[in-house]
């Protein structure tokens, strides 16, 4: 029986499926492109909404403006996936919610350490890789960089 | 004897019966059927249990509500385009309980829509873009949910691993489920099984089927001459967060009046025993959604039948089980009954609850049971829908 190479979580190759920009959302693809993590915050209330909208569901008074985020922040749930969800996907990976120091949520995906390093509360830094077709996807890597030998 | 209360003087489902209840054939492949053909299967299913005819019927709701309407010449008849499942019945017995229907007929299948087996089931992918790049299915979005109950309470992939086992071998043991004779199983098998997302192996997941099924709905005076036992409807809330599988699902996201994302069902359930006048304590018997095993563990907590953060030994103890304090989804539920997307498997719930409530379960009948309570949705959703049905006409 021949011995597994230990498991490191890596981003994925070009070819997997991309999203789609709204109107709404499309400055945030953009930065992302740039290698920049953009969210909205409120200037009368100062809420982070869910997701890209057009008005504060919070207050309905202030203005929505774009706002660079530090990339940094904390994790706080994830799950490794052995069996993709579609053939283009690259096992193991780690779908994960970050918790950014800007006091909101991030969808992400964990590279750069093995699944066996991930413990709650684990400080990460996002990082960004091309995915094909002009985007580039926020990742998160440990905080202090990533493990020798990674190959991310 | 049960006392049925409620604050806004009689009872909102007191006219309201569930007289007809109906499966068809559930299997991994049913040849020669689409969804609609299965689902019209179920519809005429469930009319004969009632005992009804097509011309009986005066609104139709579901996904195939409008082809319902034209195959089975129920037209002039309210159609109601609704793909949900708790929530459909519920408008089809405020549907009754206003006075704009007698006879309501609801059905749902599912078949020859998962074809390409070397990915996931097509409506377990999201495709919002928040999500998508991420490689998210079901599975993943309700472990992100999971992890987050293991973190704040210590729950074990062992007591995850017995809630599946505990449902699973009602499966086993129901001629009518897809997964019949294929255990039994213990808790260890669960955790032999290969992981697909972490912490859930292949046996904590539900399976994927096909199959159709249906409902009828009478108002209470049309009851006496009807072919089968008449169940009632004592309560029912449906909670959302938002839409299912289209950003990062957070259990601590929170909602209004302190609930959060994480315990949605919580109100609805809340609502229910509200409206039946009862507790916890008067439920005999939980049909409860099982799209993965944490969400029984979940559930035990949201719907009162254990303290917080205790779901998981009350589960390792065997209280969901056969002769337990509160069996859970005693066909075998989605893990091994049947799973044929869209709502059929929803609407099943609620059909496994009536048929506990008639006491007609060939296997798995809880004996005595007089209140079931039936759920659909979970966590990794943002939904959950619950519905409370009794034996006794509240």
């Amino acid at each position: 029986m021949t011995v597994e190479p230990p498991a490191v979580l890596r981003p994925q190759p070009p070819g997997i499926p991309l999203p789609r920009p709204s109107r709404l959302s499309q400055p945030y693809w953009d930065a992302a492109r740039a290698q920049e993590l953009v969210f909205q915050r409120c200037t009368g209330c100062g809420a982070v909404p869910r997701r890209p909208v057009a008005s504060c569901s919070a207050c309905s008074r202030g203005r929505l403006v774009w706002e660079r985020s530090s990339g940094a922040g904390t994790l706080y749930s994830w799950t490794v996936v052995w069996r993709p969800q579609h053939p283009t996907f690259r096992t193991p990976y780690a779908p994960a919610v970050m918790a950014m120091e800007e006091g909101w949520w991030l969808m992400t995906s964990i590279i750069g350490c093995a699944p066996e390093d991930l413990t709650s509360g684990l400080p990460l830094q996002v990082v960004f890789h091309p995915v094909g077709g002009d985007v580039w996807l926020p990742y998160a890597e440990p905080a202090g960089g990533t493990e020798p030998g990674s190959g991310s | 004897m049960i006392g049925y209360g409620s604050a806004v003087g009689a009872h909102p489902y007191r006219d309201v019966a569930i007289a007809g209840v109906f499966n068809t054939e559930q299997a991994r492949r049913l040849e020669g059927h689409d969804s609609e053909s299965i689902a019209t299967a179920g519809a005429l299913g469930a009319l004969a249990d009632a005992g009804l005819e097509p011309t009986d019927v005066d609104a139709v709701i579901g996904s195939f509500a409008q082809e319902l309407t034209l195959s089975l010449a129920l037209g002039p008849c309210t159609r109601v385009f609704d793909p949900l499942g708790i929530p459909a019945i519920l408008h089809g017995a405020q549907m009754i309980a206003a006075g704009q229907a007698s006879v309501v007929l609801l059905a749902a299948g599912g078949a020859d829509v998962y074809r390409d087996r070397e990915a996931t089931a097509p409506w377990t992918r999201p495709e919002h873009e928040f999500v998508i790049s991420y490689g998210l299915f079901t599975a993943a979005e309700f472990a992100l949910m999971a992890r987050r109950h293991m973190l704040t309470y210590g729950t074990t992939p062992e007591q995850m691993a017995t809630a599946a086992a505990t449902i699973r071998n009602y499966g086993h043991a129901n001629p009518a489920a897809v997964y019949h004779g294929k255990g039994p199983f213990t808790p260890a098998d669960v955790l032999a099984s290969r992981m697909v997302a972490d912490p859930f192996h292949l046996l904590d997941c539900s399976t994927t089927s096909e199959g159709g099924c249906g409902l009828v709905l009478v108002r209470a005076d049309r009851v006496s001459g009807l072919r089968s036992r008449p169940v009632w409807i004592l309560g029912g809330g449906s909670d959302s967060f938002g839409p299912a599988y289209q950003m990062a699902p957070v259990w601590d996201m929170p909602g209004k009046d302190g609930y959060v994302a994480g315990r949605v069902g919580e109100r609805a359930g809340q609502q229910a025993y509200r409206t039946a006048g009862i507790g916890p304590a008067d439920v005999g018997v939980a049909e409860l959604y099982d799209p993965f095993s944490f969400e029984i563990i979940r559930q035990m907590e949201v719907f009162g039948f254990c303290p917080d953060g205790e779901g998981g030994p009350f589960v390792a103890d065997g209280h969901t089980g056969p002769g337990g304090t509160i069996p859970v989804t005693t066909d075998g539920g989605t893990m091994s009954f049947s799973h044929a997307g869209i709502n059929a498997q929803q609407y099943q719930r609620v059909i496994r609850g009536v048929q506990q409530m008639r006491g007609e379960c060939p296997t798995g009948q809880v004996p005595g049971a007089e209140v079931a309570i039936c759920s659909t949705g979970g966590s990794g959703a943002l939904f959950t829908d619950v519905l409370l049905l009794g034996a006794a006409r509240p």
